[in-house]
Protein backbone atom coordinates (compact mmCIF):
# COMPACT_ATOMS: atom_id res chain seq x y z
CA UNK A 1 0.00 0.00 0.00
CA UNK A 2 0.85 3.83 -0.69
CA UNK A 3 2.16 5.37 2.42
CA UNK A 4 -0.49 8.18 3.16
CA UNK A 5 -3.01 7.24 0.93
CA UNK A 6 -5.57 6.29 3.15
CA UNK A 7 -5.21 8.85 4.96
CA UNK A 8 -5.63 11.82 2.31
CA UNK A 9 -8.56 10.12 1.02
CA UNK A 10 -10.66 9.96 4.32
CA UNK A 11 -9.63 13.28 4.94
CA UNK A 12 -10.94 14.51 1.61
CA UNK A 13 -14.58 12.79 1.92
CA UNK A 14 -14.67 13.80 5.37
CA UNK A 15 -14.41 17.60 4.60
CA UNK A 16 -16.74 17.38 1.73
CA UNK A 17 -19.21 14.74 4.24
CA UNK A 18 -19.00 17.88 6.29
CA UNK A 19 -20.62 20.38 3.33
CA UNK A 20 -23.11 18.41 2.10
CA UNK A 21 -24.09 16.21 5.46
CA UNK A 22 -26.39 13.60 3.48
CA UNK A 23 -23.11 12.75 0.68
CA UNK A 24 -23.08 14.70 -2.46
CA UNK A 25 -24.32 11.66 -5.00
CA UNK A 26 -27.63 11.47 -2.48
CA UNK A 27 -28.24 15.27 -2.93
CA UNK A 28 -27.48 15.58 -6.85
CA UNK A 29 -30.00 12.11 -7.07
CA UNK A 30 -32.34 13.92 -4.61
CA UNK A 31 -32.51 16.84 -6.78
CA UNK A 32 -33.03 15.33 -10.06
CA UNK A 33 -35.80 13.05 -8.93
CA UNK A 34 -37.12 16.28 -7.73
CA UNK A 35 -36.79 17.85 -10.97
CA UNK A 36 -38.74 14.27 -12.69
CA UNK A 37 -41.59 14.82 -10.87
CA UNK A 38 -41.79 18.79 -11.09
CA UNK A 39 -45.82 18.63 -12.63
CA UNK A 40 -44.09 21.80 -14.67
CA UNK A 41 -41.04 19.92 -16.15
CA UNK A 42 -43.01 16.80 -16.65
CA UNK A 43 -45.90 19.27 -18.64
CA UNK A 44 -43.03 20.48 -21.08
CA UNK A 45 -41.75 17.09 -21.73
CA UNK A 46 -45.38 15.68 -22.22
CA UNK A 47 -45.87 18.43 -24.73
CA UNK A 48 -42.97 17.73 -26.48
CA UNK A 49 -43.41 14.41 -26.45
CA UNK A 50 -46.77 14.73 -28.19
CA UNK A 51 -44.94 17.35 -30.88
CA UNK A 52 -42.78 14.94 -32.25
CA UNK A 53 -44.98 12.09 -32.24
CA UNK A 54 -47.87 14.59 -34.60
CA UNK A 55 -44.78 15.17 -36.23
CA UNK A 56 -43.06 11.62 -36.78
CA UNK A 57 -46.33 10.73 -38.24
CA UNK A 58 -47.28 13.42 -40.12
CA UNK A 59 -43.79 12.34 -41.91
CA UNK A 60 -44.93 9.10 -41.82
CA UNK A 61 -48.02 9.77 -43.96
CA UNK A 62 -46.81 12.06 -46.06
CA UNK A 63 -44.17 9.48 -47.54
CA UNK A 64 -47.05 6.73 -47.84
CA UNK A 65 -48.96 9.22 -49.93
CA UNK A 66 -45.57 9.83 -52.04
CA UNK A 67 -44.83 6.49 -52.51
CA UNK A 68 -48.63 5.20 -53.70
CA UNK A 69 -48.60 8.50 -55.93
CA UNK A 70 -45.07 7.16 -57.01
CA UNK A 71 -46.45 3.56 -57.55
CA UNK A 72 -50.00 4.68 -59.08
CA UNK A 73 -48.08 6.85 -61.48
CA UNK A 74 -45.91 4.06 -63.07
CA UNK A 75 -48.18 0.89 -63.28
CA UNK A 76 -51.81 2.38 -63.28
CA UNK A 77 -51.60 6.01 -64.90
CA UNK A 78 -50.57 5.17 -68.18
CA UNK A 79 -53.73 3.62 -68.22
CA UNK A 80 -55.98 6.41 -67.49
CA UNK A 81 -57.25 8.94 -70.23
CA UNK A 82 -56.78 12.21 -68.35
CA UNK A 83 -57.83 15.09 -71.08
CA UNK A 84 -57.74 18.74 -70.44
CA UNK A 85 -61.11 20.44 -69.92
CA UNK A 86 -60.27 22.28 -73.08
CA UNK A 87 -58.00 21.31 -75.47
CA UNK A 88 -58.39 17.48 -74.77
CA UNK A 89 -55.21 16.56 -74.57
CA UNK A 90 -53.46 14.37 -72.38
CA UNK A 91 -52.23 15.47 -69.28
CA UNK A 92 -49.25 15.07 -67.95
CA UNK A 93 -48.14 12.16 -66.02
CA UNK A 94 -47.33 13.83 -62.30
CA UNK A 95 -51.57 14.59 -62.35
CA UNK A 96 -53.25 12.24 -60.97
CA UNK A 97 -56.98 12.09 -61.25
CA UNK A 98 -58.82 12.83 -58.12
CA UNK A 99 -59.24 9.87 -55.67
CA UNK A 100 -57.18 7.76 -57.57
CA UNK A 101 -54.58 7.08 -54.73
CA UNK A 102 -57.79 6.76 -52.03
CA UNK A 103 -59.31 4.32 -54.62
CA UNK A 104 -56.20 2.33 -54.98
CA UNK A 105 -55.28 1.94 -51.35
CA UNK A 106 -59.18 0.86 -50.77
CA UNK A 107 -58.60 -1.49 -53.52
CA UNK A 108 -55.50 -2.54 -51.53
CA UNK A 109 -57.30 -2.59 -48.01
CA UNK A 110 -59.53 -5.17 -49.60
CA UNK A 111 -57.56 -7.58 -51.55
CA UNK A 112 -55.07 -7.59 -48.60
CA UNK A 113 -57.81 -8.72 -45.55
CA UNK A 114 -59.50 -11.11 -48.42
CA UNK A 115 -55.80 -12.51 -48.29
CA UNK A 116 -54.90 -12.48 -44.93
CA UNK A 117 -58.58 -13.99 -43.54
CA UNK A 118 -58.02 -16.84 -45.77
CA UNK A 119 -54.59 -17.44 -45.09
CA UNK A 120 -53.48 -16.57 -48.46
CA UNK A 121 -51.44 -13.48 -47.20
CA UNK A 122 -47.60 -15.46 -47.05
CA UNK A 123 -47.94 -16.86 -50.53
CA UNK A 124 -48.80 -13.29 -51.90
CA UNK A 125 -45.86 -11.82 -49.63
CA UNK A 126 -48.51 -9.88 -48.45
CA UNK A 127 -47.16 -9.21 -44.41
CA UNK A 128 -50.18 -7.07 -42.53
CA UNK A 129 -53.68 -6.11 -44.44
CA UNK A 130 -53.68 -2.32 -45.05
CA UNK A 131 -56.18 -0.24 -42.57
CA UNK A 132 -58.43 2.62 -43.63
CA UNK B 1 -65.52 -0.20 -49.79
CA UNK B 2 -67.18 -2.81 -51.94
CA UNK B 3 -69.15 0.22 -54.17
CA UNK B 4 -65.83 1.95 -54.27
CA UNK B 5 -64.10 -1.10 -56.14
CA UNK B 6 -67.31 -0.92 -58.50
CA UNK B 7 -65.77 2.60 -60.10
CA UNK B 8 -62.24 1.64 -60.85
CA UNK B 9 -61.48 0.66 -63.73
CA UNK B 10 -60.77 -3.38 -64.21
CA UNK B 11 -57.59 -2.69 -65.98
CA UNK B 12 -56.42 -0.52 -63.28
CA UNK B 13 -57.35 -2.68 -60.52
CA UNK B 14 -55.37 -5.36 -62.08
CA UNK B 15 -52.25 -3.62 -62.87
CA UNK B 16 -52.24 -2.08 -59.24
CA UNK B 17 -52.87 -5.35 -57.65
CA UNK B 18 -49.93 -6.54 -59.53
CA UNK B 19 -47.87 -4.42 -57.40
CA UNK B 20 -49.49 -4.49 -54.40
CA UNK B 21 -46.42 -6.33 -52.44
CA UNK B 22 -44.94 -3.04 -53.59
CA UNK B 23 -47.66 -1.04 -51.97
CA UNK B 24 -47.75 -3.29 -48.85
CA UNK B 25 -44.35 -3.28 -48.29
CA UNK B 26 -43.48 0.47 -48.53
CA UNK B 27 -46.15 1.07 -46.35
CA UNK B 28 -45.01 -1.79 -43.74
CA UNK B 29 -41.37 -0.04 -43.81
CA UNK B 30 -42.25 3.27 -43.43
CA UNK B 31 -44.33 1.74 -40.31
CA UNK B 32 -41.50 0.34 -39.42
CA UNK B 33 -39.09 3.64 -39.55
CA UNK B 34 -41.74 5.61 -37.20
CA UNK B 35 -41.63 3.26 -34.94
CA UNK B 36 -38.28 3.43 -34.89
CA UNK B 37 -38.13 6.90 -33.96
CA UNK B 38 -40.30 7.06 -31.45
CA UNK B 39 -38.30 4.03 -29.67
CA UNK B 40 -35.50 5.94 -30.45
CA UNK B 41 -36.33 8.85 -28.42
CA UNK B 42 -37.90 6.89 -25.34
CA UNK B 43 -34.30 5.19 -25.45
CA UNK B 44 -32.78 8.91 -25.94
CA UNK B 45 -35.51 10.22 -23.10
CA UNK B 46 -34.41 7.30 -20.88
CA UNK B 47 -30.75 7.93 -21.39
CA UNK B 48 -31.25 11.72 -20.72
CA UNK B 49 -32.75 10.83 -16.74
CA UNK B 50 -30.20 8.88 -15.87
CA UNK B 51 -27.55 11.38 -16.89
CA UNK B 52 -29.40 14.54 -15.18
CA UNK B 53 -30.13 15.86 -18.40
CA UNK B 54 -31.93 18.78 -19.00
CA UNK B 55 -35.15 19.36 -21.17
CA UNK B 56 -33.12 21.28 -23.84
CA UNK B 57 -31.49 18.30 -24.02
CA UNK B 58 -34.30 16.57 -24.80
CA UNK B 59 -35.96 18.81 -27.00
CA UNK B 60 -32.31 18.41 -29.21
CA UNK B 61 -32.25 15.16 -29.52
CA UNK B 62 -36.20 14.84 -30.12
CA UNK B 63 -34.62 17.38 -33.23
CA UNK B 64 -31.74 15.28 -34.21
CA UNK B 65 -34.50 12.13 -34.72
CA UNK B 66 -36.83 13.99 -36.80
CA UNK B 67 -33.93 14.48 -38.96
CA UNK B 68 -32.42 10.85 -39.05
CA UNK B 69 -36.50 9.61 -39.71
CA UNK B 70 -36.85 12.54 -42.30
CA UNK B 71 -33.94 11.13 -43.67
CA UNK B 72 -34.55 7.52 -44.01
CA UNK B 73 -38.14 8.58 -45.48
CA UNK B 74 -36.18 10.08 -48.14
CA UNK B 75 -34.30 7.32 -48.82
CA UNK B 76 -36.88 4.83 -48.75
CA UNK B 77 -38.84 7.23 -51.50
CA UNK B 78 -35.73 7.25 -53.60
CA UNK B 79 -35.65 3.95 -53.62
CA UNK B 80 -39.29 3.02 -54.52
CA UNK B 81 -38.49 6.03 -57.47
CA UNK B 82 -35.93 4.07 -58.62
CA UNK B 83 -38.10 0.97 -58.88
CA UNK B 84 -41.37 2.98 -60.32
CA UNK B 85 -39.53 5.63 -62.91
CA UNK B 86 -42.91 6.52 -64.68
CA UNK B 87 -43.32 9.37 -61.47
CA UNK B 88 -40.35 11.42 -63.31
Amino acid sequence: MIAGYRGASTTRRRSRDTIFPMGIEKLWTKSRNDRLVDPVIQADLDAEWERVKQSLDHLGDRAKATCAAIIYNTVARPLVPIRHRRTSEFAPAKQMIAGAVDSTTKTLALVTHVLSTSGRATKYGVRRALVI
Amino acid sequence: MTDDLHNIDPAITEAVLANAAAFIDADTRIDEIISWGKNELKAREEQLKAKDGSLQDFKKAAADIELLVSEKLRHLEAEVRAKYPGDS
